[in-house]
């Protein structure tokens, strides 16, 4: 994609700075959960352009805008007035807001259509811009744009985030909550504005929501929450224009959507900690260690019940003690070899060093746990060992010694003296 | 609380149910388009009333219907479409009101050849044939035998008008061919961002490239937007025309690069293709709306 | 004659999309039948590529297969891939809104799709499409097919009722009883994806929209049990298409339109006095407690 191609300069120029502006933007109302404003203040700008119309006599894009811009904010005002007055949710304010201002524009449409004014058909598609059809003007509205909610962001950044979390707060430190709330509001209609009149509704709202919502799967910070959904939103429209200019008729707006689409389930899928893989393969590792655990654990109790540390046992003698199925028993001990914790040995296997200790403290935990539920939990006796048998794998030593503490249990501690009732 | 809105609802259900005998009028015709009411208007003679659905600057791909245009339709004994589905879902009603009503397309006496198809698609016909005087005249002649047998007792008028009609836009063809004619061979493209005007093209041995097809829904990308450019540049085309219905949003980005590349191209005016003109304006009728787009074309181009 | 045929067709309307509207307002869904009016593009257009008809049934199979699709994917992002509920709405429906666009750009940009056609309806031409067989006139073909959906919504919606009830106000006790969440879910939004384009061939993408939510929100300010949301909203979908229709006719406007907005002024109302949330009520009770008056 060449660049010297001025419309191509344009178009990626544009949508680099329109996509940092929106995403920011976007940030603020992904964290309060009202993602989808930027869907209903632009559906809501439709009565304002036909009243812009119908009071101008003019097409002129400036009188339209000017319109457009006063009902979004209308409807932002409406729209909060739910939220705050009434027990309405977000979700359905903005379902309420949108449809009945978008009907009113539409009625108004008709009455347009009605009267005699003259050329007035598509007059909302004087509005719903293309991303192919950028112009040098775009770029310097886009760049004000942005500059303009950069900077603001930058000052205004704790208390923005402030404004999100925890609005109380902020009022009780003094600080002048409606001020800020009308800067967010102010930055989200005049971002919806400029973006609509280039790019259209859809991308629009697209732009407002996806970088956040990926981004958020990458960080708890806040800070690089903003940062990662601008650099999503910048390259989803560098590489949507990209892809619109290896063919004729493929859209652009519409690619940078996708692009972004893909952004979000490469997210969803890989980012490290909140990601689906990296919760699948957590759950995976947990299992095999908690079946490792058990199966070592099963073993210390058969060795330490004869009281020989270094008994090589057999396979048929485990299995006297302890049921299980060929595969998950020949699985349990992989897994426990693997970890260390089982040798092979002569005649069957054996505890290792590493795995007698473990076995001691799993059992250690879980008659800790037993007393502890019999104990400051009241919890019958009968009940005490299912828990157990859970939450032996998940005690920290942190948490061993807390217990311990609860208890007033001497620091050696052993579990023989104890009741240990099997279920 | 609940029975006070129940016992309103009910009231004002039973008077909408008490039987409203609708008239029918039957010394109207009732057309969709601007365009295809004023070519009606002139078929006719001034006993029949002509009632038009889409006023002036109305695009049929966005006409939104209102409660007295439905009276109108259900009134109407004789309805006159443009055809080629350019009205869309209410033409398809419509059409299926044919029986207990007249229903006639204008462009239902066309042949296969003079209807302009797109790539592929059988059902996909180009509507847009009144660029071409020729296939009105063609319609209008054919479509004057219907109205005749509609109303028989007018029928000398009819006739006399749909003729001297013909005749007028005869004079309207051959007035246009030489406006357009004196654009020469090679500055003879029209650039506009929708597809209307292809019967223009071929009636005129014009050549005609736009941003964006037929539809509405469409979007063009950015390498269509590049390839226009190109080609604008390459064939240093004079002007390029803004539609009065559409937004000019695109050919003004495209006459920004091309400018950029070093290549002056103006902006020759705004054409009328979906509808008529405003009341004010010369293109207030379909002559009136030929011939102005013929004057711009011509203007911008030859110079 | 027509205009109770329009009066009813708006009101089946309001009552199909308002039963289960009342659902996805307690889900906290609201904004999904604008999702859906926006996400069935690619599957009308993919129908239409098929069948290369404008008329064909295939088209609204289409769009309702990829009204179920959408709410598929929003689940998933929801409950599986952990993304806040309104995110996972916006995500899903602009994908699946710029694939239709490609796809009509690409493949039919040199057809007049309009797939305007399938989902901006128009309430007022419902009197005239008939259903005419044998020279016998049935009436109205949208009316049929909109109260033949309704009965089918009613009576799924009343067996499934205790299920859906339990798992709009209180999931998790449900899933502690062992009740399939899941499965009362995706009957609902696929009940919901049929309904709304089934509706949007008939009344438009803007008054379904606004059906399924508006007289809802407003019933339930006014309720206090589920059932009594049900009835209200009923009613007041009842009064919406009545007088929204006489409005219409009053003002010569969109007659979708205008029962739109009919539905949002008894909202408005609603919101301003009803006897638990109003504010007009707490606005005059705060000044009742005003320092100057004595208790």
């Amino acid at each position: 994609m060449s660049l010297r191609e001025p419309s191509v300069r344009y178009v990626v120029l544009s949508c680099i700075l329109l996509g940092a502006a929106a995403s920011t933007v976007g940030v603020f109302g992904f964290l309060r959960k009202r993602s989808l404003v930027g869907e209903t203040v632009a559906h809501s700008m439709l009565p304002g352009i036909g009243l812009a119309f119908i009071l101008s006599g003019s097409r002129d894009p400036l009188f339209l805008v000017t319109g457009a811009v006063i009902t979004g904010w209308m409807s932002m005002g409406f729209m909060n007035w739910l939220i705050k007055k009434g027990p309405i949710k977000v979700d359905l304010a903005l379902a309420i807001t949108l449809t009945g201002f978008f009907a009113i524009g539409i009625g108004l449409m008709t009455f347009i259509q009605r009267g005699s004014f003259g050329d007035h058909s598509g007059l909302d598609h004087y509005i719903f811009g293309r991303a192919a059809a950028m112009d040098p003007k775009d770029i310097k509205v886009f760049g004000g744009l942005a500059v303009f909610v950069f900077v603001s962001v930058l000052l205004l950044f704790k208390e923005f985030m402030g404004l999100c979390f925890n609005r109380e707060y902020l009022s009780v430190l003094g600080l002048p909550v409606r001020f800020l709330e009308f800067a967010i509001s102010f930055l989200t209609i005049l971002a919806i504005s400029s973006g609509i009149k280039a790019v259209g509704i859809v991308l629009m709202a697209a732009l407002m929501i996806i970088p956040a919502a990926a981004a958020r799967y990458w960080t708890g910070s806040l800070r690089v929450l903003v940062a990662l959904s601008v650099a999503f939103g910048v390259t989803a429209g560098i590489l949507g224009a990209y892809i619109s200019f290896q063919a004729r008729s493929l859209p652009t707006g519409p690619f940078i959507v996708i692009v972004l689409a893909v952004i979000t389930a490469v997210s969803v899928i890989f980012a490290p900690e909140r990601g689906l893989f990296s919760r699948w393969s957590k759950r995976r590792r947990l299992k095999r260690r908690v079946l490792a655990e058990n199966f070592v654990k099963e073993v210390y109790q058969i060795v330490e019940f004869g009281k020989e540390r270094n008994r090589s046992i057999t396979k048929s003698e485990f299995l006297t003690h302890f049921h299980y199925n060929t595969r998950s028993f020949i699985r349990s001990l992989r897994l426990s070899v693997s970890k260390g914790w089982i040798l092979p040995a002569v005649d069957g296997m054996k505890l290792s060093q590493k795995g007698f200790a473990k076995g001691e403290e799993l059992n250690r935990l879980h008659r800790l746990w037993e007393i502890y539920l019999a104990r400051k939990a009241q919890t019958p006796l009968e009940k005490v060992h299912h828990s157990a048998e859970i939450i032996e794998h998940i005690l920290t030593p942190e948490l061993e010694a807390e217990i311990r503490l609860e208890l007033d249990l001497c620091d050696n501690f052993s579990p023989q003296n104890e009741i240990h009732i099997k279920a | 609380m609940k029975k006070i809105f129940l016992l309103l609802a009910l009231i004002a259900l039973f008077f909408g149910c008490k039987n409203e005998q609708a008239q029918t009028k039957s010394n109207s015709i009732l057309t969709t388009t601007s365009i295809l009411g004023d070519i009606i208007r002139n078929m006719v003679p001034e006993e029949i009333e002509v009632i038009n659905l889409m006023g002036p600057g109305t695009d049929p791909h966005l006409y939104k219907a209102s409660p007295s245009d439905y009276v109108h339709i259900r009134e109407a004994q004789f309805i006159v479409l443009s055809g080629l589905h350019l009205e869309g879902k209410m033409a398809e009603v419509i059409l299926g009101l044919d029986g207990e009503k007249k229903v006639k397309e204008l462009t239902s006496s066309m042949t296969t050849e003079q209807i302009i198809n797109s790539d592929g698609f059988a059902d996909g016909h180009d509507p847009h044939v009144w660029m071409d005087v020729e296939i009105v005249r063609w319609c209008v002649l054919k479509l004057k035998t219907d109205l005749i047998k509609w109303f028989p007792e007018h029928r000398k008028a009819i006739n006399e008008r749909s003729e001297a009609y013909i005749l007028k836009l005869g004079r309207l063809n051959r007035e246009v061919l030489s406006i357009l004619n004196e654009v020469p061979a090679e500055r003879r493209i029209i650039v506009t961002s929708h597809d209307a005007l292809n019967y223009f093209a071929r009636a005129y041995q014009y050549e005609v490239r736009s941003l964006q097809g037929f539809s509405t829904a469409a979007e063009f990308g950015l390498k269509d937007v590049t390839a226009l450019v190109d080609f604008i540049i390459d064939r240093k085309v004079p002007a390029i025309f803004v539609e009065n219905i559409v937004s000019d949003q695109a050919l003004k980005a495209v006459q920004a690069a091309c400018q950029e590349r070093g290549f002056e191209v103006a902006l020759g005016g705004s054409l009328f293709t979906d509808a008529l003109g405003n009341e004010n304006t010369k293109a207030n009728t379909y002559e009136g709306m030929i011939r102005a787009n013929a004057i711009t074309i011509s203007h911008a181009l030859k110079n | 004659m027509d205009a109770v045929f329009i009066i009813l067709t708006g009101t089946l309307v309001a009552w199909l999309c308002g039963i289960l509207g009342v659902f996805i307002v307690l889900r906290k869904l609201s904004m999904l039948g604008d999702a859906i009016s926006h996400a069935v593009l690619p599957g009308i257009v993919i129908a239409y590529l098929i069948s290369g008809d404008r008329s064909s049934p295939l088209l609204f199979m289409g769009a309702a297969l990829f009204g179920v699709a959408v709410t598929v994917l929003i689940e998933f992002l929801n409950k599986k891939a952990a993304m806040q509920s309104d995110a996972s709405v916006g995500t899903s429906f602009t994908l699946f809104f710029s694939i239709g666009i490609i796809l009509v750009s690409l493949l039919a940009s040199r057809v007049d799709i309009d797939a305007d056609c399938v989902l901006h309806g128009e309430i007022g031409l419902v009197p005239f499409d008939r259903i005419v067989t044998n020279g016998i006139d049935f009436g109205p073909r949208q009316l049929w097919i909109i109260g033949v959906s309704f009965i089918v919504v009613t009576i799924v919606l009343i067996w499934a009722y205790k299920g859906l009830y339990l798992t709009s106000f209180n999931s998790e006790f449900a899933a502690s009883l062992g009740v399939g969440i899941a499965g009362w879910h995706y009957l609902l939004m696929s009940s919901v994806s049929l309904a709304t384009v089934v509706s949007f061939e008939a009344v438009g993408a803007i008054l379904v929209v606004g059906f399924l939510v508006i007289p809802p929100a407003s019933a339930w300010l006014w309720s206090r049990r589920l059932n009594e949301m049900i009835v209200l909203t009923l009613i007041m979908g009842l009064v919406s298409s009545v007088c929204g229709y006489y409005l219409a006719v009053l003002l010569d406007s969109s007659i979708a339109a205008t029962m739109c907005v009919v539905a949002l002024i008894q909202f408005v109302i609603s919101f301003l006095i009803n006897p638990r949330h109003g504010v007009l009520k707490r606005w005059i009770y705060k000044a009742h407690l005003s320092p100057h008056k004595p208790i």
